[in-house]
């Protein structure tokens, strides 16, 4: 019961920080682009987060901000997913060199400090976004497909799979519409709780000065206050709560449905 | 029928079907299995493999052969372990064997043809744990349409009816408001229904079902070996029954095949095995089953069954058996015909008498 509670509570900040991205053009805030000549106003009526360096509104980069933060979070995530269920549940049902191979580039992958190998690529091909979520997506994948492999190794030794393969069922659609479904639950969790880290990972590139010039996007934004921050704590810290909020939301969905999802099985040997 | 057979406050003596009466006329040949063998590899510890021990295997089945003719009923019995369950699947190609033929209907099914759609509409299995027989995320109108579809029948509207017509044959009634259920939302006795309707809803040529009744409360356990006997005899479906119940074998069984460690012991028709078995193993079976009279039957086979990894030599029963002798030890025995198409393994075969002095 309390893990349906911390998923629905971690889904209410995802969804309250959805609502934020889509609706934020139809708000009435500031360009959050645009200068003016009052730089390092603190929070005020006027602006509710106060303004930057440049005299940015500061409220208005954080709704903004919220954009880049969940695209790079789903999209990320997202070719994370595609490739751990593909890949995990290929090799744990064919097994053999299949799965040999796929277990090998899989330890490789989680021994190399991800951060590191990002921030490479991002230093060499520069701080565009879109390179970014790919590059984080096509890094973060071993784990999902360690634990898709795990759950289908074990799935497929059910009696039901000999059942189906009895009825004429072929390989292909027992493994993805049979197995599949059963055993995706750990790793739509591991979505959630990657979905926060590509976020983190996201920003932490922005702070290190990587980020893409051409997005309002937090990370930059803690990156560029960092400096002001004894004579103007609002710049850094107001986009830093809000990244916090978002991922501890993911994380919490993703423990939250963690302890949910529980496999509809009963009296098994 | 000399014995009287009491199962579950049934008198089945006078229930079960006589097959001497009526069925006597032979029917076709359906499946024969040659010489049927099964090793799986097995890991052992460490110090095994240090030690460079020679393969390790075990042997669920060791040479198997029997035949099994259109419409009748076949007891598969024997202890746990003793190779049921893989028998059955090697029939129906969801294990591979190690050597020997399958041929069904007069053709040697090779792997491929196991396969093949067409195969799996006339050979069906019952698997032994109805808890996991169901994709546990599916309806079992999801489960149900996925096999009338893999096999090419019906539109879906046509399927609907032909799997309502199924579970409520099976015993699911009224149908319409148990195909629409996950698995988690039957009991034991109607996932088994529905396990059967699985099978119904192709009508095949052979059915095999293992252990259908087992998981099931006394209460319901007649009702589902009726409508295993129905579908014999109203269907001419041929059944090969696994079990390690002999009360449910000589409820069903027109024939008996007695299977220990991998290996058959004693085959041939139900009512004459059971009556006057000649292997020790099959008396043990008999007398360890609920449904004989103590003061008749009182033969117990020692100890445990033995490791089919480490077979004993010679006669695989002899370490159980109170009646071996050296030769027992030495020498595999070789089958003896005891009637028609009844045969034993066994140096020393039973009498009547021996057994009840
Ligand atoms: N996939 C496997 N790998 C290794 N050993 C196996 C495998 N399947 C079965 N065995 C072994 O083969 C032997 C026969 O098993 P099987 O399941 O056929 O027995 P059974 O007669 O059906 O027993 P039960 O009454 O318990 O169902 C057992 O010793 C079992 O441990
Ligand atoms: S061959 Fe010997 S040991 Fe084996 S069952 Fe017969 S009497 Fe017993
Ligand atoms: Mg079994």
């Amino acid at each position: 019961m309390s893990g349906s509670k911390t998923a629905i509570f971690g889904f209410g900040v995802l969804l309250f920080f959805a609502i934020m991205a889509v609706s934020v053009q139809f708000l009435p805030v500031p360009n959050p682009n645009a200068l003016n000549f009052q730089a390092f106003l603190p929070p005020s009526l006027a602006h509710p987060f106060g303004t930057d360096y440049l005299g940015r509104d500061v409220f208005s980069i954080v709704l903004w901000g919220s954009r880049a933060a969940l695209a790079v979070g789903i999209i990320s995530a997202g070719i994370s997913a595609v490739i751990g269920i593909v890949v995990g549940a290929v090799a744990a049902y064919y097994g053999g060199w299949v799965d040999d191979v796929i277990s090998r580039v899989v330890d490789v992958f989680l021994m190399i400090p991800v951060f590191f190998l990002i921030l490479i690529v991002v230093a060499i091909f520069g701080g565009n976004i879109f390179y970014t979520m790919a590059i984080i997506g096509v890094t973060i994948w071993p784990s999902n497909a360690r634990l898709m492999r795990a759950q289908i190794l074990s799935l497929k030794e059910m009696t039901f799979v000999k059942a189906l393969r009895s009825y004429g069922v072929g390989g292909f659609s027992i493994l993805f519409r049979h197995l599949l479904p059963n055993g995706v639950a750990p790793v739509i969790t591991n979505t959630m709780l990657q979905m926060g880290a590509a976020v983190l990972i996201e920003a932490g590139l922005s702070f290190l000065g990587l980020g893409d010039p051409r997005v309002v996007d937090w990370g930059r934004t803690i990156y560029l206050g960092e400096p002001y921050i004894a004579i103007a704590w609002w710049i850094s810290t107001i986009p830093g709560a809000f990244l916090a909020l978002l991922v501890l939301g993911l994380n919490l969905l993703g423990d939250g449905l963690n302890q949910v999802f529980r496999p509809r099985m009963r009296g098994s040997k | 029928m000399s014995q009287e057979i009491i199962l579950q406050g049934v008198i089945l003596s006078e229930v079960r079907y006589d097959i001497s009466s009526e069925n006597k006329s032979s029917t076709s040949e359906i499946l024969a299995v040659e010489d049927l063998k099964k090793y799986y590899p097995v890991r052992r510890g460490v110090a095994d493999l240090l030690r460079r021990s020679k393969k390790v295997q075990v042997k669920a089945i060791d040479g198997v052969s029997f035949t099994v003719n259109e419409g009748r009923v076949y007891g598969l019995v024997g202890e746990s372990g003793s190779g049921k369950t893989t028998t059955g699947y090697t029939i129906m190609g969801l294990e591979n064997p190690t050597s020997g033929t399958i041929s069904f209907q007069g053709k040697t099914l090779s792997a491929k043809e196991h396969k093949h759609a067409g195969l799996s509409l006339k050979l069906r299995m019952i698997f032994q744990n109805p808890y996991e027989t169901f994709d546990p995320r599916k309806t079992l109108w999801q489960t149900f349409s996925e096999i009338l579809q893999v096999a090419g029948l019906g539109s879906r509207p046509e399927r609907r009816q032909m799997s309502l017509d199924a579970l409520s044959r099976a015993g699911l009634r009224p149908a319409a408001s148990y195909i629409d259920r996950f698995p988690s939302e039957l009991s034991g006795g109607q996932l088994q229904r529905a396990a059967i309707a699985t099978a119904l809803v192709v009508e095949p040529v052979l059915l095999i079902a293992d252990e259908p009744v087992s998981m099931l409360d006394a209460s319901i356990r007649a009702g589902v070996m009726n409508l295993l006997l129905n579908l014999n005899r109203q269907k001419k479906m041929a059944i090969l029954l696994i079990t390690h119940d002999l009360s449910v074998a000589w409820y069903l069984c027109d024939y008996l095949i007695v299977m220990y460690l991998g290996r058959i012991a004693e085959k041939g028709p139900a009512e004459q095995v059971l009556q006057n078995p000649r292997h020790p193993y099959t008396a043990a079976l008999i007398s360890a089953s609920p449904m004989v009279d103590k003061a008749k039957w009182n033969f117990v086979a020692k100890g445990e069954v033995d490791s089919n990894i480490d077979l004993p030599k010679g006669c695989r029963f002899h370490p159980r058996c109170p009646f071996a002798t050296d030769i027992c030890r030495e020498q595999e025995p070789a089958p003896e015909v005891a009637g028609d198409g009844w045969s034993y393994w066994c140096h020393h075969p039973l009498s009547v008498q021996k057994l009840k002095n």
